[in-house]
């Protein structure tokens, strides 16, 4: 069943945290809140869950109108980015927890519990207390503790913001192909990019408790709407434009070669990557003589800054993958890119 | 397109936490209004009642009268010298114990922890027989010091309130910025500037504190100053004087008000410091250490030596005292006072046992309630409940114990019933320290993150299930703690229950007071032993269970 959000406001005295907000998370979907931090991806994801209550909206789960639902009464599942382990309980009675509350026979419990341990490989780990256990281990405990009722909706509150990089990665893979092999809608609070990028269906940015854009992580990364959702999926070039007398976008005293219309938009984004360098023209669409300002080297990228003649206000970065040999400072270069390239941002 | 969207299913919230929550927050604030809201306007109605009806009568004649005033200044003046005295003496005391290497230092802080631990008119007895007339001093070492009156009262009320001086001037002690002392040493500043600069700078509100707190405890103390006050009256006496003497009710419910006024004032004053203290040291701040130098370590073993001399004097006689047959005159050694062939035999002894269980029992349910519905169940009676929960702290012991008298005497109350018997000593004793129960039990339940109780209720479970699954399994050790401090005080506080006594409840410390004030003071002197050690013995199986079951960093004395 799909969870609908509709028309959810919510504020903390004179702060608004949720304005007016609507979205639908379909079903066997995961979906990601990305935003910065205080954008309100926290606030909707504990409104759907009940643990706070808004002042107007539904918060419907198909045909049912989950508002006036008391929050032990909705059969969520949530996992919180502390852990919340029950100190005084074993990891496996922690997993028995959900389902001792729905009075579930002994037997039948305990199978299922160790059928959640085993999901998420740490049977051998059934009798530790949590200050035993590791933050990775205990976050995969918590998982299987969210997930042994059976919820209809799974929750999860920045995950992995508290573990160390390598137990992130492993726990983001773990995490997705757990969600898939059930099926079970789930929604995940971030505000980490790449892991949107990488876990999600469908990505929800939020800024300033609002939805700024919807859409599959690749629609967001190749067409954001706006400056805002540009700048926070990966890296982009904003060029300034004006507009000149046919309508075409204007890069200083040059004129740029695009797929869309200006609309009298004033920013034009542009992905680093999809920017090539040479010394001569080579017949692109867009071609900016400049002048490289900086190199850094990264590793397995390199990145550039060039000036171009036509706006000296404005800087390009390029980024080049591999050991390519790179023009050094001060070189003059040509950087050209498709005309398709070219994304108009409000 | 004219569709009818299909009206959504309305699922309504089951019947439940919501209910129990408010039930339960209703029983909390009904019990605060009836046994402490109630008393205490009880005590503030009588003392307006007069012959005439109501007005200020009675203050007049109070005030008029040129004793009362002679009482204030004598309140005053005793209070204030030994709240002076007990912080003074405490801060050097509670200094060595923080800032020097002296040595044995857990059994430095239990030896001053004494006088917590007996009946609280123990200085009183333990002075009598060293500086009183029949005294060690003045009949075996040919001195001629004459204690009773206002040395004696001075002296005492330094020894009485000293723990709790020492308690806050050592937290405020404990805490150091080793950067500020590093910063001062840099500059080239001595010792003796960077101690006037730095450390009393930064304990300043702990100074402010304590001495608050001990001047607070002096003036509304009453078993010290009718034991050795002789005939210097003050306040705390007097109220007892008028009420058990003169059965003047009115003038003695006078005199609780005017009590009243300097133990709340001091009480406010301590809750603004308190606040104030917060931010004196931040997550930057570094730890101190302590550097070598012997001859600091050796000034301060000398005064700790000396003060400890003191606090285990005051005991150490007093338990001698009970082991002679008639001090001072026939010092052979007899166990015949614990034979307790006085009216009532050991009998207030099991009371005061009895009774100090039962407010351990009750007190813990009553501030664990309190805490519950004022930080957890929110309802819209957790506000006045978290102001009520404190307020008793202000109140005088006597003072609250008058109001009990009053209230619960009159046959217009429903709950007179419980006049004159144990249960209604008991309630006394909880709402009494209620507020300190109430502040231990809502400190350590508010660092149990509130993410259990949504990680519970979002598995489904009713804030009642996590209650017992999740919040009491992490609470029981401080739950514990809680509970000896109630039985703690139930055993030793005197000025509360003094005047709820009758000859059939009778509990141990009052014995004691009635022992010393007949001259049976072999015996009194073996009643505060026994209270002493029945304390003693419960703080040891308490301290051993807590480590039996590994719950590390309970604190047991307060």
């Amino acid at each position: 069943m799909d969870l609908d959000v509709k028309n959810i406001s919510k504020s903390y005295g004179r702060v608004t945290a949720l304005n007016d907000l609507s979205l639908t998370i379909p079903a066997g979907s995961l979906t990601c809140f990305l935003g910065p931090s205080g954008c309100g991806k926290t606030t909707l994801l504990r409104v759907i869950a009940g643990l706070e209550t808004p002042e107007r909206g539904q918060i419907m789960l198909g045909d049912d109108d989950l508002s006036d639902t008391a929050p032990s009464d909705r059969n969520f599942g949530v996992v919180f980015q502390s852990y919340s382990l029950f100190p005084n309980l074993t990891a496996l009675r922690n997993v028995q927890y959900g389902l001792e509350c729905r009075g579930w026979g002994r037997t039948r419990r305990r199978e299922r519990a160790e059928e959640m341990l085993d999901l998420v490989h740490l049977r051998d780990q059934a009798n530790k207390l949590p200050e035993q256990m590791s933050g990775g281990q205990q976050q995969r405990i918590a998982i299987a503790r969210a997930l042994a009722p059976e919820p209809s909706l799974l929750l999860l509150d920045e995950p992995l913001s508290a573990l160390d990089a390598k137990v992130r990665a492993e726990l983001r893979s773990e995490i997705r192909s757990i969600q898939q092999k059930f099926g079970i809608t789930t929604i995940m609070v971030t505000h980490d990019q790449n892991e949107a990028l990488e876990m999600a269906d469908q990505i929800v940015v939020l800024r300033e408790g609002q939805i700024e854009q919807v859409g599959a992580p690749r629609d967001l990364y190749t067409h954001p709407e706006t400056r805002f959702v540009a700048d926070f999926i990966g890296a982009i070039n904003l060029l300034n434009v004006t507009s000149d007398a046919q309508g075409k976008a204007q890069l200083g005293t040059h004129s740029l070669a695009m797929t869309g219309k200006l609309n009298g938009a004033t920013t034009l984004g542009l992905r680093p990557e999809a920017i090539t360098l040479s010394q001569q023209p080579i017949g692109a669409a867009n071609e900016l003589s400049g002048v490289v300002t900086q190199t850094r080297f990264m590793g397995n990228l390199q990145h550039i800054e060039i000036q171009p003649d036509c706006a000296p206000e404005q800087r390009l970065q390029i980024e080049m993958n591999g050991l390519a040999t790179t023009p050094a400072s001060g070189a003059r270069v040509v950087a050209s890119f498709p005309a398709d390239a070219l994304m108009v941002l409000r | 397109m004219a569709e009818v969207a299909p009206t959504p299913r309305r699922r309504l919230p089951k019947f439940g936490d919501s209910t129990i929550s408010l039930g339960l927050s209703i029983i909390v604030i009904l019990a605060m209004a009836v046994f402490f809201i109630v008393p205490v306007i009880a005590i503030l109605w009588r003392s307006f009642d007069t012959d005439t009806g109501i007005g200020f009568g009675n203050y007049a004649t109070a005030l008029n009268d040129a004793r009362i005033w002679e009482l204030v200044l004598n309140s005053l003046a005793v209070s204030g010298l030994s709240a002076v005295c007990a912080v003074t003496l405490a801060y050097f005391y509670a200094y060595a114990l923080q800032r020097t290497n002296v040595v044995w230092k857990s059994a430095l802080r239990m030896v001053v922890m004494l006088p917590l631990f007996a009946p609280s008119l123990i200085q009183a007895q333990g002075l009598i027989f060293l500086l009183g007339r029949n005294g060690v001093f003045n009949r075996f070492l040919g001195f001629d010091i004459e204690i009773y009156g206002f040395w004696g009262v001075a002296i005492a009320n330094t020894l009485y309130t000293f723990p709790y001086a020492f308690l806050i001037l050592s937290a405020a002690l404990a805490v150091a910025d080793a950067r500020l002392y590093e910063g001062a040493i840099v500059m080239g500043a001595r010792p003796w500037k960077i101690f006037r600069t730095v450390t009393l700078a930064s304990t300043r509100f702990g100074i402010a504190a304590a001495l608050f707190v001990a001047f607070s405890l002096s003036i509304t103390d009453f078993g010290n100053a009718i034991v050795i006050g002789g005939n210097f009256d003050v306040l705390a006496t007097e109220i007892y004087n008028k009420v058990i003497g003169q059965a003047q009710f009115h003038l003695g419910a006078v005199i609780g008000v005017v009590l009243l006024v300097p133990a709340a004032v001091s009480k406010l004053i301590v809750e603004r410091i308190s606040k104030k203290q917060h931010a004196q040291v931040t997550d930057k701040s570094t730890a101190l250490q302590i550097r070598p130098n012997r001859r600091r370590d050796l000034m301060f073993g000398i005064y700790v030596g000396l003060i400890v001399l003191i606090f285990l004097a005051v005991p150490l006689i007093v338990v001698f005292a009970s082991l002679v047959k008639l001090w001072p005159y026939n010092m052979t050694f007899t166990l015949e006072h614990y034979r307790f062939d006085v009216q009532n035999g050991t009998e207030p002894l099991w009371n005061s046992i009895g009774v100090a269980l039962a407010t351990a029992f009750f007190g813990v349910i009553a501030v664990f309630a309190a805490a519950i519905v004022t930080l957890k169940f929110r309802t819209p009676l957790s506000g006045p409940i978290s102001f009520l929960a404190t307020l008793p702290a202000s109140i005088p012991g006597m003072v609250l114990g008058l109001g009990y008298v009053l209230a619960f005497n009159s046959l217009a109350n429903p709950l007179n019933f419980l006049y004159g018997t144990f249960p209604l000593i008991i309630l006394l004793y909880i709402y009494y320290n209620h507020a300190q129960g109430y502040l231990i039990t809502a400190t350590s339940l508010k660092q149990i993150s509130t993410t259990f109780d949504e990680a519970s209720t979002m598995l489904g479970g009713s804030a009642l299930r996590t209650l017992i699954k999740v919040t009491l399994p992490l609470l029981w050790p401080t739950l514990l703690g809680v509970g000896v401090f109630f039985f703690m005080r139930a055993m030793v506080s005197l000025s509360a229950v003094i005047f709820l006594i009758t000859p059939q409840t009778q509990v141990a410390a009052v014995s004691v007071l009635q022992l010393a004030d007949r001259g049976a003071t072999n015996q009194a002197a073996a009643f505060s032993v026994c209270i002493m050690g029945i304390v003693i013995l419960m703080l040891l199986v308490v301290r051993s269970v807590l480590w039996a079951a590994g719950a590390r960093g309970v604190t047991l004395i307060r």
